[in-house]
């Protein structure tokens, strides 16, 4: 059984790992480094957490409806699992019933995100330590229980994220039961900056990758590129000077890690005759979608 | 002012066991350093307010640090204009199973990783996997099979290991 290996394996490689004996003072140096930053920071973002509470999507006077701008549920199924909305990417799942508090990692810092919460019964949610308090109201009913969302802007999102460490945020429903608590995120951003993309290859920074076709290329007969980038945005991929296919931003092109995933196999690798170690130049050429708007991030 | 006591006993005696976890989640020595310390410094801030034992916190914050590094701080491999030093294409049909295996773990993303090292060297249930990375149980469920199916589909696995158990 591949479990048994699996368990094998990953016990004898932990046991080759040596140990770092200056670890707590080195810790201790990073946590003055954050400190730092978060002090000079700290009016900047008090300014900037005014500016987008004021921003903040929320429509008290409608409480059966979600706040516009979000995506429609349902995003819990009646058994408690959460399910999959078109176009977004769950995270952050969190599940309690009475005051809690949720260790709530900011992503990155360009992509809106939407805070979902289920109930069992109507009510209300507070959330402290997002800037001013927020409250969610819990009463779209979706089968046998009740949803309701928030929206954060980008912009907002963004503050959160220099932060640099997960935010806690306390969550205190006014009904009892049984509550959830979610993030969704776009699979894809609308918008990249050049300090966002940090790739082998921008569309800020074009050039070639100079490259060796990995030795490991022989199992899948495919190489794998690895991308950031907007919606729509289309890359044509030329290896070695003759054509290569071409990688589209899509939400079905988007892994498990929030990248576009593009495998060049066949028929390219027999035409191009792609072999292990090979010395190859590729060539990215954007032919469609917001110009700049993309970063390779590996080819292997 | 947090009651930080305890947070570097902590670390002097917990954080070799979260080393090896970080080790296994990056596949490498340095990179693991790095997240582990990165992990540990976001704990300092919370530390005062951890209800119960801290490692499950601190072993939370490693995970969904992993999960979520590449954004902050990309540092993986890049093409380079020299050749490898493993030089010799042969000597890829001569590495032991084990390395297949770890080379395949290596691959796969970051999540699937993340699910497969808190399953099967944690030995989490499926439940504290979902609270550890923060994702739904169905989500850890589906994450855990797709990484098995890519373990068993790799050639030299199934080669080697029975064909796809």
């Amino acid at each position: 059984m591949i479990e048994n290996e699996l368990r094998d394996l990953l016990a004898d490689r932990a046991g080759s790992v040596p140990d770092n004996p200056a670890r707590t003072r080195e810790v201790h140096a990073r946590v003055g480094r954050i400190r730092r930053r978060r002090t000079a920071g700290a009016a900047f973002v008090l300014v900037l957490v005014a500016l987008a509470g004021a921003l903040l999507v929320r429509l008290p006077g409608r409480p059966e409806t979600l706040p516009a701008g979000v995506p429609a549920g349902p995003y819990f199924g009646d058994d408690g699992v959460s399910r999959a909305v078109p176009g977004y990417r769950g995270s952050g799942y969190f599940t309690f019933g009475g005051d809690a508090v949720w260790s709530y990692n900011a992503p990155f810092p360009m992509l809106p995100v939407v805070i979902m919460v289920g109930c069992e019964s109507r009510g209300d949610l507070t959330l402290r330590g997002l800037g001013d308090d927020r409250r969610i109201s819990c009463r779209v009913p979706v089968g046998d229980h009740y949803e309701g969302a928030l929206l954060l802007p980008a912009r907002f999102v963004g503050v959160l994220s220099k932060a640099d460490v997960p935010v806690d945020v306390h969550v205190e429903p006014n009904r009892p039961g049984r509550w959830q608590v979610g993030v969704l995120q776009p699979l894809l951003p609308d918008r990249l900056t050049a300090d966002d993309l940090r790739g082998v290859l921008s569309g800020y920074e074009p050039g070639r990758i100079d490259m060796f076709v990995p030795s490991y290329f022989g199992q899948s007969r495919t190489l794998a590129v690895f991308a950031e980038c907007v919606r729509g945005v289309r890359l044509e991929i030329r290896i070695s000077g003759r054509p290569a296919g071409t990688l589209d931003c899509v939400d079905r092109n988007v892994n498990d890690d929030g990248l576009i995933e593009h495998r060049i196999g066949d028929p390219y690798v027999t035409r191009l005759g792609l072999r292990p170690l090979q010395h190859i130049l590729v060539d990215f050429r954007q032919v469609a979608g917001p110009p700049k708007q993309w970063a390779i991030i590996t080819v292997g | 002012m947090a009651d930080r006591s305890g947070f570097d006993e902590f670390v002097a005696t917990r954080s070799p066991a979260l080393l090896r976890t970080a080790y296994l989640l990056t596949g490498d020595h340095g990179l693991a350093e790095d997240l582990l310390q990165t992990a540990l410094a976001k704990c300092w801030f919370a530390w005062g307010r951890i209800d119960g034992p801290p490692e499950p916190y601190v072993r939370r914050a490693l995970a969904t640090t992993y999960a979520t590094w590449w954004r902050r701080r990309w540092r993986g491999e890049r093409p380079t204009g020299e050749v490898p030093d493993r030089g010799d294409p042969a000597a890829t049909s001569h590495v032991d199973d084990r390395d297949a295996l770890w080379r395949a773990l290596g691959a796969l993303p970051r999540r699937q990783r993340a699910v497969v090292v808190l399953r099967y060297y944690e030995d989490l249930s499926e439940a504290e996997t979902a609270s550890a990375l923060g994702i739904s149980t169905g989500t850890v469920k589906s994450q855990a099979a797709k990484a098995l199916a890519t373990l068993r589909r790799d050639a030299d696995l199934a080669g080697t290991m029975g064909g796809g158990q």
